[in-house]
Protein backbone atom coordinates (compact mmCIF):
# COMPACT_ATOMS: atom_id res chain seq x y z
CA UNK A 1 0.00 0.00 0.00
CA UNK A 2 2.82 2.35 1.19
CA UNK A 3 4.40 1.64 -2.17
CA UNK A 4 1.39 2.30 -3.99
CA UNK A 5 0.61 5.42 -2.38
CA UNK A 6 4.76 6.31 -3.31
CA UNK A 7 4.35 5.68 -6.66
CA UNK A 8 1.28 7.07 -7.62
CA UNK A 9 3.00 10.74 -5.61
CA UNK A 10 5.76 10.69 -8.04
CA UNK A 11 2.96 10.26 -10.57
CA UNK A 12 1.44 13.08 -9.52
CA UNK A 13 4.10 15.19 -9.21
CA UNK A 14 5.68 14.03 -12.80
CA UNK A 15 2.41 15.14 -14.47
CA UNK A 16 2.36 17.95 -12.33
CA UNK A 17 5.65 19.76 -14.35
CA UNK A 18 3.48 19.27 -17.18
CA UNK A 19 1.80 21.64 -19.45
CA UNK A 20 1.24 25.47 -18.56
CA UNK A 21 -1.37 28.24 -17.91
CA UNK A 22 -2.82 30.93 -19.53
CA UNK A 23 -1.98 34.39 -18.64
CA UNK A 24 -4.78 36.36 -21.35
CA UNK A 25 -8.14 35.52 -21.68
CA UNK A 26 -10.12 35.96 -24.52
CA UNK A 27 -14.38 35.85 -25.15
CA UNK A 28 -15.04 35.03 -28.50
CA UNK A 29 -17.98 35.15 -31.17
CA UNK A 30 -17.68 34.11 -34.71
CA UNK A 31 -20.20 35.80 -37.17
CA UNK A 32 -19.82 34.56 -41.14
CA UNK A 33 -20.63 37.02 -43.85
CA UNK A 34 -22.79 35.63 -46.58
CA UNK A 35 -23.73 37.47 -49.66
CA UNK A 36 -25.64 35.93 -52.31
CA UNK A 37 -24.71 32.67 -51.72
CA UNK A 38 -21.39 32.85 -51.44
CA UNK A 39 -19.54 32.77 -47.66
CA UNK A 40 -17.55 36.08 -48.33
CA UNK A 41 -15.97 36.23 -44.59
CA UNK A 42 -15.47 34.67 -41.26
CA UNK A 43 -15.29 37.42 -38.67
CA UNK A 44 -13.89 37.21 -35.71
CA UNK A 45 -14.63 39.15 -32.36
CA UNK A 46 -12.52 38.88 -29.42
CA UNK A 47 -13.10 40.35 -26.07
CA UNK A 48 -10.49 40.57 -23.92
CA UNK A 49 -10.01 39.97 -20.02
CA UNK A 50 -9.15 43.54 -18.01
CA UNK A 51 -5.09 42.99 -17.33
CA UNK A 52 -4.74 42.66 -21.09
CA UNK A 53 -6.99 45.20 -21.93
CA UNK A 54 -4.76 47.80 -19.51
CA UNK A 55 -1.81 46.61 -20.70
CA UNK A 56 -2.92 48.00 -24.21
CA UNK A 57 -5.39 51.36 -23.09
CA UNK A 58 -1.45 51.70 -20.53
CA UNK A 59 0.29 51.79 -24.13
CA UNK A 60 -2.18 53.30 -26.69
CA UNK A 61 -4.40 55.34 -24.53
CA UNK A 62 -8.32 54.69 -24.38
CA UNK A 63 -9.51 56.40 -27.44
CA UNK A 64 -12.37 58.87 -27.93
CA UNK A 65 -15.04 57.46 -24.84
CA UNK A 66 -13.57 53.75 -26.26
CA UNK A 67 -13.37 54.70 -29.70
CA UNK A 68 -10.23 54.89 -31.28
CA UNK A 69 -9.05 56.78 -34.38
CA UNK A 70 -7.87 55.17 -37.29
CA UNK A 71 -3.98 55.89 -36.58
CA UNK A 72 -4.63 54.49 -33.21
CA UNK A 73 -5.41 51.40 -34.30
CA UNK A 74 -3.22 50.99 -37.15
CA UNK A 75 -0.87 51.32 -33.93
CA UNK A 76 -2.75 49.02 -31.86
CA UNK A 77 -3.14 46.40 -35.02
CA UNK A 78 1.04 46.78 -35.60
CA UNK A 79 1.68 46.76 -31.92
CA UNK A 80 -0.44 43.96 -30.18
CA UNK A 81 -1.90 42.21 -33.10
CA UNK A 82 -0.23 41.60 -36.69
CA UNK A 83 2.81 39.45 -34.73
CA UNK A 84 -0.03 36.76 -34.62
CA UNK A 85 0.35 36.28 -37.94
CA UNK A 86 2.87 33.56 -36.73
CA UNK A 87 0.23 31.30 -34.80
CA UNK A 88 -2.60 31.67 -37.82
CA UNK A 89 -4.00 34.54 -35.60
CA UNK A 90 -5.75 31.93 -33.25
CA UNK A 91 -8.02 31.10 -36.15
CA UNK A 92 -8.78 27.43 -37.56
CA UNK A 93 -11.22 27.07 -40.49
CA UNK A 94 -12.21 24.41 -41.80
CA UNK A 95 -14.40 24.28 -45.04
CA UNK A 96 -15.93 21.13 -46.05
CA UNK A 97 -13.51 18.83 -44.33
CA UNK A 98 -10.74 20.68 -45.64
CA UNK A 99 -8.58 23.11 -43.43
CA UNK A 100 -8.03 26.95 -44.52
CA UNK A 101 -5.09 28.32 -44.18
CA UNK A 102 -5.14 31.49 -42.37
CA UNK A 103 -2.18 33.53 -42.90
CA UNK A 104 -3.65 37.15 -43.41
CA UNK A 105 -6.92 38.58 -41.99
CA UNK A 106 -8.35 42.61 -43.23
CA UNK A 107 -10.54 45.16 -41.42
CA UNK A 108 -8.70 44.47 -38.13
CA UNK A 109 -10.18 46.82 -35.90
CA UNK A 110 -9.89 47.65 -31.53
CA UNK A 111 -12.23 49.35 -29.07
CA UNK A 112 -12.90 49.49 -25.86
CA UNK A 113 -16.80 48.26 -25.01
CA UNK A 114 -19.07 49.77 -22.96
CA UNK A 115 -17.76 47.76 -19.96
CA UNK A 116 -14.35 49.09 -20.84
CA UNK A 117 -12.92 45.72 -22.34
CA UNK A 118 -11.12 45.51 -24.93
CA UNK A 119 -12.31 44.30 -28.10
CA UNK A 120 -10.67 43.07 -31.80
CA UNK A 121 -12.40 42.38 -34.33
CA UNK A 122 -11.13 41.27 -37.84
CA UNK A 123 -11.94 39.34 -41.10
CA UNK A 124 -10.83 36.09 -42.52
CA UNK A 125 -11.56 36.56 -46.38
CA UNK A 126 -13.21 33.06 -47.87
CA UNK A 127 -14.94 33.99 -51.18
CA UNK A 128 -16.36 30.46 -51.63
CA UNK A 129 -19.78 29.56 -52.98
CA UNK A 130 -22.65 27.95 -50.84
CA UNK A 131 -23.75 24.16 -51.67
CA UNK A 132 -26.37 22.81 -50.31
CA UNK A 133 -24.89 20.97 -47.23
CA UNK A 134 -21.84 23.86 -47.36
CA UNK A 135 -20.11 22.89 -44.05
CA UNK A 136 -17.96 25.87 -42.05
CA UNK A 137 -15.90 25.23 -39.09
CA UNK A 138 -14.21 27.56 -37.03
CA UNK A 139 -12.11 26.76 -33.73
CA UNK A 140 -10.18 29.29 -32.41
CA UNK A 141 -7.30 28.64 -29.27
CA UNK A 142 -3.61 29.43 -29.05
CA UNK A 143 -1.53 26.30 -29.40
CA UNK A 144 0.82 27.98 -26.76
CA UNK A 145 -1.45 28.26 -24.73
CA UNK A 146 -0.45 31.53 -23.44
CA UNK A 147 -4.07 32.65 -24.46
CA UNK A 148 -6.92 30.87 -23.30
CA UNK A 149 -9.30 31.48 -25.89
CA UNK A 150 -13.80 30.67 -25.18
CA UNK A 151 -16.28 31.05 -26.99
CA UNK A 152 -18.72 33.46 -25.56
CA UNK A 153 -23.07 32.43 -24.52
CA UNK A 154 -23.94 34.17 -28.04
CA UNK A 155 -21.06 32.39 -29.50
CA UNK A 156 -21.84 32.96 -33.76
CA UNK A 157 -24.36 34.55 -36.18
CA UNK A 158 -24.68 34.91 -39.75
CA UNK A 159 -25.24 38.01 -41.90
CA UNK A 160 -26.79 38.12 -44.81
CA UNK A 161 -28.25 34.59 -45.01
CA UNK A 162 -32.12 33.82 -43.29
CA UNK A 163 -31.85 31.71 -40.38
CA UNK A 164 -34.11 28.87 -41.63
CA UNK A 165 -31.36 27.97 -44.37
CA UNK A 166 -28.47 27.44 -42.12
CA UNK A 167 -27.99 25.52 -38.54
CA UNK A 168 -25.04 26.38 -36.04
CA UNK A 169 -23.87 24.28 -33.07
CA UNK A 170 -20.92 24.68 -30.62
CA UNK A 171 -18.88 21.36 -30.05
CA UNK A 172 -16.41 20.76 -27.55
CA UNK A 173 -13.58 18.12 -28.90
CA UNK A 174 -10.12 17.10 -27.06
CA UNK A 175 -6.96 17.80 -29.36
CA UNK A 176 -3.77 17.96 -29.44
CA UNK A 177 -1.09 20.70 -29.17
CA UNK A 178 2.97 20.86 -29.30
CA UNK A 179 4.41 20.19 -25.66
CA UNK A 180 1.05 20.00 -23.77
CA UNK A 181 -0.49 17.35 -25.05
CA UNK A 182 -4.09 16.84 -24.91
CA UNK A 183 -6.79 20.30 -24.15
CA UNK A 184 -9.88 21.24 -24.87
CA UNK A 185 -11.10 22.59 -28.47
CA UNK A 186 -14.24 24.40 -29.09
CA UNK A 187 -15.55 24.77 -32.56
CA UNK A 188 -18.78 26.39 -34.24
CA UNK A 189 -19.86 24.21 -36.83
CA UNK A 190 -22.25 25.47 -39.46
CA UNK A 191 -23.95 23.63 -42.26
CA UNK A 192 -25.95 26.01 -44.97
CA UNK A 193 -28.32 25.10 -47.30
CA UNK A 194 -29.52 26.12 -50.95
CA UNK A 195 -32.63 25.64 -52.66
CA UNK B 1 12.46 -8.73 -11.79
CA UNK B 2 9.52 -6.68 -9.23
CA UNK B 3 12.77 -4.34 -8.44
CA UNK B 4 13.78 -3.88 -11.74
CA UNK B 5 9.79 -2.94 -12.89
CA UNK B 6 10.16 -0.43 -9.68
CA UNK B 7 13.45 1.28 -11.11
CA UNK B 8 12.30 1.19 -14.45
CA UNK B 9 8.72 3.04 -13.70
CA UNK B 10 10.97 5.30 -10.69
CA UNK B 11 13.40 6.44 -13.20
CA UNK B 12 10.43 6.91 -15.91
CA UNK B 13 8.14 9.15 -13.44
CA UNK B 14 11.41 11.72 -12.76
CA UNK B 15 11.88 11.87 -15.98
CA UNK B 16 8.61 12.41 -16.88
CA UNK B 17 8.68 15.84 -14.37
CA UNK B 18 11.12 17.58 -16.68
CA UNK B 19 9.95 16.37 -20.73
CA UNK B 20 7.78 19.14 -21.81
CA UNK B 21 8.93 22.35 -20.21
CA UNK B 22 7.32 25.53 -20.02
CA UNK B 23 8.84 28.72 -22.09
CA UNK B 24 6.52 31.35 -21.82
CA UNK B 25 6.27 33.83 -24.11
CA UNK B 26 3.63 36.62 -25.16
CA UNK B 27 2.02 35.75 -28.80
CA UNK B 28 0.78 39.17 -29.09
CA UNK B 29 4.70 41.02 -29.28
CA UNK B 30 7.20 38.58 -28.91
CA UNK B 31 8.07 36.53 -32.38
CA UNK B 32 7.59 32.76 -31.97
CA UNK B 33 10.06 30.15 -31.27
CA UNK B 34 10.68 26.65 -32.87
CA UNK B 35 8.40 24.81 -30.79
CA UNK B 36 5.34 27.79 -31.12
CA UNK B 37 4.99 27.62 -34.92
CA UNK B 38 2.68 26.14 -36.33
CA UNK B 39 5.10 25.59 -39.63
CA UNK B 40 8.00 24.82 -37.31
CA UNK B 41 6.14 21.92 -35.62
CA UNK B 42 4.86 20.42 -38.05
CA UNK B 43 8.16 20.17 -39.89
CA UNK B 44 9.20 18.87 -36.78
CA UNK B 45 6.73 16.18 -36.82
CA UNK B 46 5.26 16.87 -34.01
CA UNK B 47 1.30 15.78 -34.03
CA UNK B 48 -1.01 18.40 -34.88
CA UNK B 49 -4.42 17.99 -35.63
CA UNK B 50 -6.26 20.43 -37.92
CA UNK B 51 -9.67 19.74 -38.10
CA UNK B 52 -11.99 19.91 -35.07
CA UNK B 53 -13.74 16.72 -35.00
CA UNK B 54 -10.39 14.78 -35.67
CA UNK B 55 -9.91 12.50 -32.52
CA UNK B 56 -6.99 9.90 -32.03
CA UNK B 57 -7.43 6.33 -29.65
CA UNK B 58 -5.47 8.43 -26.92
CA UNK B 59 -7.42 11.39 -27.22
CA UNK B 60 -10.70 9.37 -26.46
CA UNK B 61 -8.32 7.94 -23.63
CA UNK B 62 -9.57 8.37 -20.13
CA UNK B 63 -6.28 9.97 -19.25
CA UNK B 64 -6.40 12.39 -22.03
CA UNK B 65 -9.88 13.17 -21.02
CA UNK B 66 -9.32 13.92 -17.40
CA UNK B 67 -6.52 16.23 -18.48
CA UNK B 68 -8.07 17.96 -21.05
CA UNK B 69 -10.83 18.64 -18.31
CA UNK B 70 -8.74 19.51 -15.62
CA UNK B 71 -6.92 21.80 -17.55
CA UNK B 72 -10.21 23.59 -18.76
CA UNK B 73 -11.50 23.72 -15.42
CA UNK B 74 -8.82 25.06 -13.69
CA UNK B 75 -8.62 27.85 -16.77
CA UNK B 76 -11.74 28.49 -16.51
CA UNK B 77 -11.81 29.45 -12.71
CA UNK B 78 -8.45 31.36 -13.30
CA UNK B 79 -10.88 33.36 -16.28
CA UNK B 80 -13.12 33.93 -14.09
CA UNK B 81 -10.74 34.88 -10.99
CA UNK B 82 -8.83 36.96 -13.07
CA UNK B 83 -12.09 39.04 -14.08
CA UNK B 84 -13.46 39.65 -10.72
CA UNK B 85 -9.63 40.79 -9.43
CA UNK B 86 -9.44 43.10 -12.39
CA UNK B 87 -12.80 44.89 -11.85
CA UNK B 88 -12.21 45.01 -8.12
CA UNK B 89 -9.25 46.71 -8.30
CA UNK B 90 -10.52 48.98 -11.07
CA UNK B 91 -13.93 49.93 -8.67
CA UNK B 92 -11.27 50.04 -5.98
CA UNK B 93 -9.23 52.64 -7.51
CA UNK B 94 -12.09 54.79 -9.17
CA UNK B 95 -14.15 54.79 -5.91
CA UNK B 96 -11.34 54.16 -2.67
CA UNK B 97 -10.20 51.84 -0.71
CA UNK B 98 -12.60 50.06 1.84
CA UNK B 99 -11.88 47.42 4.85
CA UNK B 100 -14.40 44.79 1.90
CA UNK B 101 -12.32 46.23 -0.85
CA UNK B 102 -8.59 45.35 0.42
CA UNK B 103 -10.50 41.91 1.77
CA UNK B 104 -11.64 41.08 -1.73
CA UNK B 105 -8.27 41.75 -3.36
CA UNK B 106 -6.15 40.04 -0.97
CA UNK B 107 -8.44 36.68 -1.50
CA UNK B 108 -9.27 37.21 -4.39
CA UNK B 109 -5.66 37.25 -5.45
CA UNK B 110 -4.24 34.37 -2.93
CA UNK B 111 -6.93 32.42 -4.64
CA UNK B 112 -5.98 33.49 -7.74
CA UNK B 113 -1.89 32.55 -6.50
CA UNK B 114 -3.04 29.36 -5.93
CA UNK B 115 -4.89 28.24 -8.87
CA UNK B 116 -2.33 29.89 -11.49
CA UNK B 117 0.22 27.84 -9.86
CA UNK B 118 -1.78 24.24 -9.84
CA UNK B 119 -1.19 24.51 -13.50
CA UNK B 120 2.07 23.94 -14.11
CA UNK B 121 4.98 26.70 -15.23
CA UNK B 122 7.00 28.77 -13.31
CA UNK B 123 9.82 26.19 -14.05
CA UNK B 124 8.25 23.91 -10.90
CA UNK B 125 10.49 21.18 -13.15
CA UNK B 126 13.27 22.88 -11.50
CA UNK B 127 12.13 22.53 -8.27
CA UNK B 128 11.41 19.38 -8.84
CA UNK B 129 14.98 18.32 -9.82
CA UNK B 130 16.26 20.38 -6.90
CA UNK B 131 14.75 18.63 -4.84
CA UNK B 132 15.42 15.30 -5.91
CA UNK B 133 19.20 15.85 -6.82
CA UNK B 134 19.77 17.63 -3.71
CA UNK B 135 19.37 16.18 -0.25
CA UNK B 136 16.92 18.70 0.80
CA UNK B 137 14.73 18.35 4.32
CA UNK B 138 10.69 19.39 4.54
CA UNK B 139 11.40 22.11 5.77
CA UNK B 140 14.18 23.62 3.05
CA UNK B 141 11.24 22.32 0.44
CA UNK B 142 8.78 25.13 2.24
CA UNK B 143 11.69 27.62 1.78
CA UNK B 144 12.17 26.82 -1.46
CA UNK B 145 8.28 27.06 -2.46
CA UNK B 146 8.34 30.61 -1.03
CA UNK B 147 11.21 31.92 -1.77
CA UNK B 148 10.62 30.99 -5.83
CA UNK B 149 7.09 32.20 -5.65
CA UNK B 150 9.13 35.74 -4.06
CA UNK B 151 11.70 35.79 -6.33
CA UNK B 152 9.37 35.46 -9.63
CA UNK B 153 7.06 38.57 -8.12
CA UNK B 154 9.88 40.46 -7.02
CA UNK B 155 11.57 40.62 -9.99
CA UNK B 156 7.99 41.08 -12.26
CA UNK B 157 7.65 43.91 -10.15
CA UNK B 158 10.93 45.08 -10.61
CA UNK B 159 10.88 45.08 -14.44
CA UNK B 160 7.72 46.42 -14.45
CA UNK B 161 8.23 49.55 -12.54
CA UNK B 162 12.47 49.56 -14.48
CA UNK B 163 10.10 49.87 -17.59
CA UNK B 164 7.58 52.07 -16.75
CA UNK B 165 10.49 54.39 -15.87
CA UNK B 166 12.84 53.97 -18.84
CA UNK B 167 10.14 53.49 -21.41
CA UNK B 168 7.41 55.74 -22.66
CA UNK B 169 5.91 53.81 -25.02
CA UNK B 170 5.06 50.16 -25.91
CA UNK B 171 4.80 49.28 -22.35
CA UNK B 172 3.53 45.82 -22.82
CA UNK B 173 5.96 44.75 -25.29
CA UNK B 174 9.09 46.00 -23.48
CA UNK B 175 8.15 44.41 -20.47
CA UNK B 176 7.85 41.16 -22.90
CA UNK B 177 11.09 41.70 -24.04
CA UNK B 178 12.92 42.30 -21.15
CA UNK B 179 10.81 38.73 -19.80
CA UNK B 180 12.50 36.42 -22.58
CA UNK B 181 15.70 38.16 -21.62
CA UNK B 182 15.69 37.00 -18.07
CA UNK B 183 14.47 33.47 -19.67
CA UNK B 184 17.20 33.50 -21.31
CA UNK B 185 20.06 34.06 -18.34
CA UNK B 186 18.01 32.00 -16.25
CA UNK B 187 18.06 29.12 -18.66
CA UNK B 188 22.57 29.82 -19.24
CA UNK B 189 22.43 29.82 -15.40
CA UNK B 190 20.15 26.52 -15.04
CA UNK B 191 23.26 24.61 -17.72
CA UNK B 192 25.68 26.05 -15.33
CA UNK B 193 24.24 24.60 -12.03
CA UNK B 194 23.17 21.98 -12.93
CA UNK B 195 26.92 21.22 -14.95
CA UNK B 196 28.48 21.56 -11.75
CA UNK B 197 25.46 19.52 -9.46
CA UNK B 198 26.49 16.56 -11.76
CA UNK B 199 30.28 17.32 -11.28
CA UNK B 200 29.48 17.20 -7.36
CA UNK B 201 27.54 14.42 -7.57
CA UNK B 202 30.50 12.16 -9.58
CA UNK B 203 32.86 13.07 -7.65
CA UNK B 204 31.20 11.73 -4.57
CA UNK B 205 30.31 8.26 -6.31
CA UNK B 206 34.03 8.28 -7.40
CA UNK B 207 35.44 9.32 -3.87
CA UNK B 208 33.01 6.71 -2.61
CA UNK B 209 33.86 3.92 -4.75
CA UNK B 210 37.38 4.51 -3.71
CA UNK B 211 36.87 4.40 -0.37
CA UNK B 212 34.49 1.06 -0.45
CA UNK B 213 37.77 -0.31 -2.41
CA UNK B 214 39.80 0.67 0.27
CA UNK B 215 37.93 -0.43 3.53
CA UNK B 216 36.87 -3.60 1.63
CA UNK B 217 40.90 -4.55 0.96
CA UNK B 218 40.97 -4.28 4.77
CA UNK B 219 41.53 -7.08 6.62
CA UNK B 220 38.88 -8.24 8.48
CA UNK B 221 36.53 -6.10 6.63
CA UNK B 222 35.78 -2.92 8.18
CA UNK B 223 32.26 -0.97 8.26
CA UNK B 224 32.49 1.15 6.05
CA UNK B 225 30.35 3.77 7.44
CA UNK B 226 30.44 6.82 4.89
CA UNK B 227 27.34 6.65 2.58
CA UNK B 228 26.64 2.93 2.99
CA UNK B 229 22.64 2.62 2.92
CA UNK B 230 19.87 4.78 1.71
CA UNK B 231 19.54 6.99 4.87
CA UNK B 232 20.93 10.74 3.70
CA UNK B 233 24.10 11.01 5.46
CA UNK B 234 24.18 15.07 4.37
CA UNK B 235 22.31 17.85 5.04
CA UNK B 236 20.93 19.90 2.15
CA UNK B 237 24.70 21.91 1.30
CA UNK B 238 23.54 25.30 -0.48
CA UNK B 239 23.14 24.55 -3.58
CA UNK B 240 19.38 26.11 -3.38
CA UNK B 241 21.13 29.79 -3.99
CA UNK B 242 22.05 29.38 -6.93
CA UNK B 243 19.04 27.77 -8.21
CA UNK B 244 16.33 29.77 -6.95
CA UNK B 245 17.85 33.04 -8.00
CA UNK B 246 18.52 31.56 -11.47
CA UNK B 247 14.76 30.61 -11.84
CA UNK B 248 13.33 33.48 -9.53
CA UNK B 249 14.16 36.16 -11.89
CA UNK B 250 12.29 35.32 -14.57
CA UNK B 251 9.19 37.36 -13.94
CA UNK B 252 5.62 35.96 -13.38
CA UNK B 253 3.97 37.01 -16.45
CA UNK B 254 0.60 37.36 -14.48
CA UNK B 255 2.35 39.38 -12.08
CA UNK B 256 3.76 41.94 -14.18
CA UNK B 257 -0.03 41.99 -15.91
CA UNK B 258 -1.12 43.15 -12.53
CA UNK B 259 1.32 44.66 -11.91
CA UNK B 260 0.78 46.98 -15.42
CA UNK B 261 -2.81 46.88 -14.42
CA UNK B 262 -1.92 48.61 -11.28
CA UNK B 263 -0.32 51.21 -12.80
CA UNK B 264 -2.42 52.11 -15.71
CA UNK B 265 -5.09 52.53 -13.21
CA UNK B 266 -3.14 54.25 -10.81
CA UNK B 267 -3.55 51.91 -7.97
CA UNK B 268 0.10 51.03 -7.45
CA UNK B 269 -0.02 50.67 -3.99
CA UNK B 270 -3.33 48.47 -4.41
CA UNK B 271 -1.49 46.34 -7.08
CA UNK B 272 1.47 45.63 -5.05
CA UNK B 273 -0.84 44.12 -2.31
CA UNK B 274 -2.54 42.33 -4.51
CA UNK B 275 1.08 41.13 -5.48
CA UNK B 276 1.92 40.29 -2.47
CA UNK B 277 -1.37 38.06 -1.77
CA UNK B 278 -0.51 36.11 -4.84
CA UNK B 279 2.67 35.38 -4.53
CA UNK B 280 1.18 33.96 -0.42
CA UNK B 281 -0.60 31.49 -3.00
CA UNK B 282 1.60 30.64 -5.95
CA UNK B 283 3.89 30.36 -2.59
CA UNK B 284 1.86 27.79 -1.14
CA UNK B 285 1.45 25.80 -4.33
CA UNK B 286 5.34 25.37 -4.75
CA UNK B 287 5.90 24.85 -1.20
CA UNK B 288 3.72 21.91 -1.24
CA UNK B 289 5.02 20.62 -4.47
CA UNK B 290 8.09 20.42 -3.12
CA UNK B 291 7.30 19.24 -0.01
CA UNK B 292 5.90 16.20 -1.39
CA UNK B 293 8.84 15.76 -3.99
CA UNK B 294 11.16 15.34 -0.67
CA UNK B 295 8.89 13.22 0.87
CA UNK B 296 8.02 10.97 -2.17
CA UNK B 297 11.37 10.79 -2.68
CA UNK B 298 12.16 9.33 0.77
CA UNK B 299 9.64 7.12 0.86
CA UNK B 300 10.76 5.62 -2.40
CA UNK B 301 14.10 5.44 -1.55
CA UNK B 302 13.30 3.25 1.31
CA UNK B 303 11.21 0.78 -0.51
CA UNK B 304 15.02 -0.67 -1.44
CA UNK B 305 17.17 -2.13 0.88
CA UNK B 306 20.38 -0.33 2.08
CA UNK B 307 22.89 -0.86 -1.07
CA UNK B 308 20.71 -0.78 -3.66
CA UNK B 309 18.75 2.49 -1.79
CA UNK B 310 22.41 4.06 -1.62
CA UNK B 311 23.15 3.02 -5.46
CA UNK B 312 19.41 4.55 -6.27
CA UNK B 313 19.96 7.47 -4.20
CA UNK B 314 23.26 8.81 -5.49
CA UNK B 315 21.82 8.21 -9.01
CA UNK B 316 18.62 9.79 -8.67
CA UNK B 317 20.58 12.95 -6.90
CA UNK B 318 22.86 12.70 -10.48
CA UNK B 319 19.61 12.04 -12.48
CA UNK B 320 18.33 15.34 -10.55
CA UNK B 321 21.51 17.19 -11.90
CA UNK B 322 21.18 16.47 -15.71
CA UNK B 323 17.49 17.27 -15.15
CA UNK B 324 18.51 20.66 -14.37
CA UNK B 325 20.77 21.10 -16.92
CA UNK B 326 18.69 19.51 -19.59
CA UNK B 327 16.06 22.06 -18.14
CA UNK B 328 18.32 24.86 -19.08
CA UNK B 329 19.57 23.55 -22.20
CA UNK B 330 16.25 22.84 -23.71
CA UNK B 331 14.66 25.75 -22.64
CA UNK B 332 17.32 27.73 -23.73
CA UNK B 333 17.40 25.94 -27.48
CA UNK B 334 13.40 26.82 -27.61
CA UNK B 335 14.02 30.41 -26.67
CA UNK B 336 17.66 31.36 -29.38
Amino acid sequence: MRRAIAILSLAVIATGSLSAHPHVWIDSRVEVEVSENRIEAVRANWSFDPMFTEMIALDYGRGQSGEYSDSEIDSIRRGAFENLRHYEYFTHIELNGRSVTVDSVERFSARLNSDSFLEYSFEVPLGVPIEDGTTLKVSMYDETFFTDIAYRDDYAGVYGMPEARYGKRLTRERHSIPIWGYMTRETVEFVFEVD
Amino acid sequence: MRRMYRRSLLIVLVALTVVPLSVRSNPFFDEPRARDRTDSAAESGLEMEHGPMRSTRWGDGVIARLWADTVRSISSRQRDLNNRLGLLLRNVSESGVTASGWLGVLGFSFVFGVLHAVLPGHRKSVLISYCVADRARVVHGVALGFLFAVMHAVSAVVIVFATVSLVEVSLGSSVARVSRITQIVSSVLLVAIGAVFCYLTTREIVRHMRHKSHEHSRPGGAVCGVLHGGDSVHPTTGKWVPVVLSTGIIPCPITTSLMLFAVSVNAVYLGLVAVIALSAGLGVALAALAVLTILVKGRVLALFDRKAGHMLHVGVELAGGIMILGVGAITLMLLV
